[in-house]
C-alpha cells in the first residue's frame, strides 16, 4: 500500500532592491507526475503541472509576505523513487535552498509545502 | 498584565480551528475547496477511464525487467533475446541460489546492474522532458552491469585421471535505449479531468496561512524564556510614514485602509519573529515542526480519494508501447580456480534488439556479433540473428524465440558446423505482485551434442528497488 510523505521546508528570501519585480517558479522534478500551487499569504495565485514563471509583484510590496509553494507528487518512475519539489524565486537570494527531495517506496505519494518569507 | 493578554491573543490565533482553515483555504482558492459538482463527476469518470486502461495493460508489461547484459554474455540468462525496457536505478540478480541437494548454497551466478544517471537527483527533469526522449534519453537509459558465473570443467590428464577445474567467469556490460518508442505524456495530460483534480488537490492541501496565523505559529515556537521579550518587541511595531502613504494611496475605502494597515503591521511583526527564529535553533525547529504537523492534518483526509487513480497512473507509466530499440555490449574474462593471475579474455559481444509492442503482443528482433576465445590461442566469431514473440495477458505471458548462429571466418581445416540454432519456449506467471515464476525449455546452440536440450525454472522476486531474481539452475 503506497504511503504519503508530507514535508514542509521554510526559507527566507532576501530581495535585492525595492523596485525588483519578483518571479517565482515551481518545478516537480525526477520526471514524476504531480501538480503545484502558489499562495501569497492566504491568497491563491496560480496552479499548474508544468513549470511556469509566476509574477508576484515588486520587492517592496512583498517584504513581510509569505509565499507558499505546495505540491502533490506521485512516484510514477520505475527508475527512481525520489520525489522532488523545487521553488526558485528571482531576483534575490533564498536561504536555505527552497527544495524538498525525499525518497519513498515505489508508488508513494508526497505532499510538500515550501514556505518562503520575504525580507 | 497587558503582556499576558497579548500572548493569549497571539496564541489564540496560532491554532485556528480546522473549519476556519478550511473556510480560509476555500475562500482563497475556489478551484480547490469549491470544485463544481460537474468537475468532480468528470474527474471520477477520468479515474474510471485510467483504471480501465491500466486494467488492459498486462502485468508482464508493467513490471518485467530483462536480464543484465553481463548475465547474457555469461550464458546464464533464461532467454537469449531481451526485450527493450526501462532501466532501474539498481537491480541485483542472483542465480543458482537454491537447491544442490535441496540445500541452500552461495549463489554461483551474480549480476549487479546500475543505471548511473538515476543515482543522482534530477530536480529539473519534468515529466514532459522525460516523455520527449531524444539524445538525452541515451544517457538516462544507460545501464552498467557486472556479473560472475562459476562452473566446473572436467578434463583428463595424460594418465587418464579425471581432473575437475573450477572456473569463474567475470563479465561487464553496458546497455542503453536507442529509440524510446511512443512518447508517454503524463496521466494528467492524457486523461481529461485528472489535471484539474491534481491542481485542486495541490491547492486544497496547501497551508494557505494568513500573515497573522503564521505570525502566531512563529510566536508559539519562540522558546518560553524569550516570549516576554519578543512580545514586547511585537508591541512596539508601528507603521512608518512611507507605508502609511502607500496605504492611503492604494486604498480609497476606509475599510480597505484598515485591513491594509493591519496587514502592514503583521508584516512588520513577521520580521521581528523571523529574526528571533533565525537566531535561535530551538524556535526554528519548533516552527518547522508546527508547520509540518499542520500540513499532515490538512493532507490526511484528502489523498485517499485520488490514491486509486494515482496508482493506476503509475502502472500505465511503467508499460511502454510502440517501437523500441536497445543496444548493448559486454565483455567476459575467465579465471580458472578463481586465480586472478591465470585470468584470460573469454569473449565480447555487441547487439541491438528492436521490439514493437502492442497491448498484448510484442515482437522482438536481435542482431548480435560475438567473439569468443574458447582457448588462449583460438578465436571464434559468430553472427546471430533471432526473433522472439511474446504474448502477454493479465498475469500470464508466453514466448517463443529462435536464434540462428553462423560461425564466421571458419578455417577450411575446421570440421565444425558453420550453422547452429537455438529454440526456446518460456511461460511466465505472476504468483503475486512482483513475484514471477518462469519455466523455459528448448534446444541450445550445441548442435546435436548430448546436453543441447535445456530446461530452466526461475523465480523472480521484486522488492521494488533493487529487485532480486532467484532462478534455479537446469
Amino acid at each position: 500500500m503506497p504511503k504519503t510523505i508530507s514535508a514542509v521546508r521554510v526559507a527566507i528570501h532576501k530581495v535585492a532592491s525595492d523596485d525588483d519585480k519578483i518571479v517565482a517558479r515551481a518545478t516537480i522534478g525526477e520526471g514524476q507526475e504531480g501538480a503545484w500551487s502558489m499562495h501569497l499569504d492566504d491568497k491563491f495565485i496560480k496552479g499548474g503541472t508544468a513549470p511556469e514563471d509566476v509574477k508576484l509583484g515588486t520587492a517592496r510590496k512583498l517584504r513581510g509576505s509569505l509565499l507558499e509553494v505546495s505540491a502533490v507528487i506521485k512516484d510514477v518512475r520505475k527508475e527512481t523513487d525520489r520525489l522532488t519539489l523545487t521553488a526558485r524565486v528571482t531576483p534575490g537570494e533564498t536561504k536555505p535552498k527552497a527544495k524538498i527531495s525525499q525518497s519513498g517506496d515505489p508508488g508513494d505519494n508526497a505532499t510538500y509545502s515550501i514556505v518562503i518569507h520575504f525580507v | 498584565m497587558r503582556m499576558t493578554i497579548a500572548v493569549v491573543a497571539v496564541l489564540g490565533a496560532a491554532a485556528p480551528s480546522a473549519r476556519a482553515q478550511e473556510a480560509a483555504v476555500a475562500g482563497a482558492a475556489p478551484a480547490a475547496g469549491a470544485a463544481p459538482a460537474g468537475a468532480a463527476a468528470e474527474a471520477d469518470q477520468a479515474a474510471g477511464e485510467v483504471a480501465a486502461e491500466a486494467e488492459e495493460v498486462p502485468e508482464f508489461d508493467k513490471l518485467h525487467t530483462p536480464d543484465s547484459p553481463a548475465f547474457v554474455i555469461l550464458g546464464v540468462s533464461p532467454t537469449e533475446i531481451q526485450r527493450p525496457t526501462t532501466p532501474r536505478e539498481v537491480s541485483l540478480s542472483l542465480s543458482t541460489f537454491l537447491t544442490e541437494g535441496d540445500s541452500l548454497t552461495i549463489p554461483k551466478n551474480l549480476a549487479l546492474e546500475i543505471a548511473p544517471w538515476w543515482l543522482w537527483s534530477h530536480p529539473d527533469l519534468t515529466i514532459d522532458d522525460y516523455g520527449r526522449g531524444g539524445v538525452s534519453s541515451l544517457w538516462r537509459r544507460l545501464t552498467l552491469s557486472v556479473g560472475t558465473a562459476t562452473d566446473s570443467v572436467t578434463t583428463t590428464d595424460a594418465g587418464g585421471m579425471a581432473i575437475e577445474t573450477s572456473t569463474t567467469d567475470l563479465a561487464v556490460g553496458v546497455r542503453t535505449g536507442l529509440h524510446d518508442g511512443v512518447s508517454r505524456s503524463s496521466c494528467a495530460a492524457r486523461v481529461k479531468g485528472v489535471d484539474q483534480k491534481l491542481r485542486a488537490l495541490a491547492t486544497s492541501t496547501a497551508l494557505a496561512l494568513t500573515r497573522a496565523q503564521d505570525n502566531a505559529l512563529m510566536f508559539a515556537s519562540v522558546a518560553a524564556a524569550r516570549q516576554a521579550e519578543v512580545a514586547q518587541k511585537l508591541d512596539e511595531v508601528k507603521i512608518d510614514a512611507e507605508d502609511e502613504a502607500d496605504i492611503v494611496r492604494d486604498n480609497r475605502e476606509p475599510e480597505k485602509r484598515e485591513a491594509a494597515r493591519a496587514l502592514a503591521i503583521e508584516k512588520k511583526k513577521s520580521a521581528v519573529l523571523l529574526a528571533d527564529l533565525v537566531e535561535h535553533d530551538d524556535g526554528n525547529v519548533a516552527y518547522q515542526a508546527a508547520l509540518t504537523r499542520l500540513k499532515q492534518e490538512r493532507v490526511r483526509p484528502q489523498l485517499e480519494a485520488l490514491e486509486a487513480v494515482f496508482a493506476e497512473c503509475a502502472e500505465l507509466e511503467a508499460a511502454r508501447r510502440g517501437f523500441l530499440v536497445d543496444g548493448g555490449a559486454a565483455w567476459a574474462w575467465r579465471f580458472p580456480e578463481a586465480s586472478a593471475s591465470d585470468g584470460r579474455f573469454l569473449a565480447w559481444s555487441a547487439w541491438a534488439s528492436a521490439s514493437y509492442q502492442t497491448s498484448w503482443l510484442s515482437a522482438v528482433g536481435l542482431v548480435r556479433s560475438q567473439n569468443q576465445k574458447p582457448t588462449a590461442n583460438a578465436t571464434d566469431n559468430y553472427l546471430d540473428l533471432g526473433g522472439r514473440a511474446i504474448v502477454a495477458r493479465k498475469k500470464i505471458a508466453a514466448s517463443a524465440e529462435l536464434v540462428s548462429r553462423w560461425l564466421v571466418g571458419k578455417d577450411d581445416m575446421d570440421d565444425r558446423d558453420s550453422w547452429y540454432w537455438h529454440l526456446a519456449f518460456a511461460a511466465d506467471y505472476m504468483v503475486r505482485d512482483g513475484t514471477w515464476v518462469t519455466v523455459s525449455f528448448g534446444k541450445d546452440f550445441a548442435g546435436s551434442e548430448a546436453g543441447s536440450l535445456f530446461s530452466t525454472a526461475n523465480l523472480k522476486w521484486g522488492f521494488g528497488e533493487p529487485s532480486v531474481k532467484l532462478p534455479a539452475s537446469p
